[in-house]
């Protein structure tokens, strides 16, 4: 098969596509956001809680394609049990290697790294990063909020 | 002498469909979205602009003097292309979505709170967030044409929702997501019983079916250049002469006016009222050339051979058991939107690219149409009639290589 698409469909993309983790929508949580694609339509919603230790517990429901349910899904994976501050850092880190430069050349694991796939395709990078993005505006607009 | 259908001639005098992508050859099935130029018109554009540039208009030059004729030689080439009763009929626009924003922004003042506009389910945003707007400014109410399970229009509805309070029907002639061609003569008829004016969004329809606005009887006609194997950037808003010159200016400054003074200031006359600014010479000029090319072809056999594919393709997908067709109208235009199972439509268009294949995914810009068939989005294969039967087996063996990878 093509190369390039084995790269952007790896099987750990194609797993947590189609079996993604962390999916719906908790009874109660702390920050909330919408994130959407007007190229396609695709809908993510994200879930952010903060358990006693002040720990992310975050969960997402989303109709979307099969990048963007496996970056939420690696995302939630990745994000939860740390808190807020290290999240924002390590989004920061993705966005940064998703839109200016590569996943592999960051300190990130190595399912994370498999999003790099999407570099050859560039009309599927929002795809990718719409959950990190959403995740970031649900976490900094809820500071907004509380101002 | 009846002419003659070359399928090898017409794809040879479309220079971009020459090439591969990805290692496979091109099979352009995007059309719906645009379609490709041929050289005849790619040659128009440069010799305008290495021969006759100048602005058009009250130039006293040569040049000058040659852009204007190429100009109105163009509105005068398309008036006769959908027999308009006058050149002065035909505004040029930037497009579909500009003429149609032209009419809901002009058309205003003679809407009053209350008042009704309809349109249908199957609308593009261009065909439904004007006439939105134009109902916040005024107060008059959206009515929704709704539409059965097939795609198809519910004249029945229409007719109920009709009434004196009706002031204006827009409805697409072709829809853009689901190819079901609307019955308009039918839908213009009714509406006049009620002294409605009456919209078409023809951007679909333009390249597949002849036009003839006068036995339509349509109040407005709208269209693309580049869906009609002409430039981008040049469209078309018909209006019946009367009612063009009912209608207020739609921008100011430039070719549509006739005198100013700081006190007062007086507009020019049909069709320049509408024509602000420089126009877009260069693509006037294209599309002129585009409608020399398609009648320089046998143009009812091009349409028989785009719906030929249409139906070959059709065929060719129902080998598929997961595939579910969005849009079965009894009356198609060549145009296959469908959905597979859980399989992203995005994910399927990522991957027939990699096998050359140019598909469009998503919601066609038909957001309310994807929430009446309750899904996110289609793959939509639009056929031209530069399309072969070789590259539908192309799109069809791609579609299968992704399913067995996604699902």
């Amino acid at each position: 098969m093509d190369k390039k698409l084995q790269s952007l469909y790896q099987s750990t993309i194609l797993e947590h596509g189609q079996d993604p983790r962390n999916f719906g929508k908790p009874d109660r949580y702390d920050e909330f956001a919408e994130g959407f694609n007007p190229l396609c339509g695709d809908k993510v919603n994200i879930y952010c809680k903060y358990n006693f230790n002040l720990e992310l517990e975050i969960t997402f429901e989303s109709v979307s394609c099969v990048i963007c349910t496996a970056s939420a899904s690696l995302m939630t994976t990745e994000l939860w049990g740390i808190s807020k501050g290290k999240a924002i850092e390590l989004i920061d880190t993705v966005l940064d290697g998703l839109h200016c430069s590569t996943l592999n050349k960051k300190p990130l694991s190595k399912q994370l790294t498999m999003l790099d796939g999407v570099k050859e395709f560039p009309s599927r990078i929002q795809c990718a990063a719409l959950p990190w993005t959403t995740t970031r505006k649900a976490m900094i607009e809820s500071e907004t909020r509380l101002e | 002498m009846n002419k003659a259908f070359n399928l090898e001639n017409i794809r040879k005098d479309f220079p971009i469909l020459d090439q591969e992508i990805n290692g496979s050859p091109l099979a352009y099935f995007d059309n719906a979205a645009s379609t490709q130029k041929p050289k005849a018109v790619i040659d128009a554009i440069k010799n305008y602009y290495e021969q006759d540039h100048a602005n058009v208009h009250r130039g006293v030059h040569t040049l000058s003097v040659r852009a204007t004729e190429l100009y109105e030689e163009s509105r005068t080439k398309i008036a006769k292309f959908i027999n308009a009763n006058a050149s002065t009929e035909i505004v040029f626009t930037r497009g579909t979505t500009e003429s149609i924003n032209l009419l809901a922004s002009t058309l205003s003042g003679l809407i009053k709170q209350g008042d009704e506009i309809l349109i249908s389910t199957m609308e593009h945003h261009s065909n439904i967030v004007p006439w939105q707007e134009l109902c916040i400014r005024t107060g008059a109410i959206l009515k929704i044409i709704p539409i059965n399970k097939l795609g198809e229009l519910q004249l029945d509805s229409m007719e109920k929702l009709l009434g004196k309070k009706t002031k204006i029907i827009s409805v697409a002639h072709i829809s853009n997501t689901l190819g079901t061609i609307n019955p308009i003569k039918k839908i213009i008829e009714l509406a006049h019983l009620c002294k409605a004016y009456v919209v078409i969004d023809g951007a679909q329809a333009i390249a597949h079916t002849p036009i003839d606005v006068q036995d339509l009887d349509c109040d407005f006609y709208t269209f693309s250049g580049h869906k009609l194997y002409g430039p981008t950037g040049i469209g078309v808003l018909y209006g019946k002469e009367n009612l063009l010159n009912k209608l207020p200016p739609y921008q100011f400054g430039g070719e549509m006016i006739l005198k100013v003074t700081f006190e007062n200031t007086s507009y020019n006359s049909l069709p320049y009222k509408f024509e602000a600014g420089t126009p877009n010479i260069a693509g006037s000029i294209g599309l002129a050339a585009a409608i020399d090319y398609l009648n320089s072809l046998p143009l009812n056999l091009c349409h028989q051979h785009e719906m030929e594919i249409h139906d070959y393709a059709l065929d060719q997908l129902k080998s598929f058991s997961n595939i579910r067709l969005i849009g079965e109208s009894h009356k198609k235009s060549p145009i296959i939107s469908f959905i597979a199972n859980d399989i992203h439509p995005h994910d399927v268009g990522t991957i027939l690219n990699q096998k050359g294949v140019a598909v469009r995914t998503g919601h066609h810009c038909t957001m309310p149409l994807m929430e009446f068939f309750n899904i996110s989005g289609t793959i939509r294969a639009s056929f031209s009639f530069y399309n072969t039967k070789n590259e539908v087996k192309q799109l069809i063996g791609g579609l299968g290589i992704a399913f067995k990878m996604l699902s």
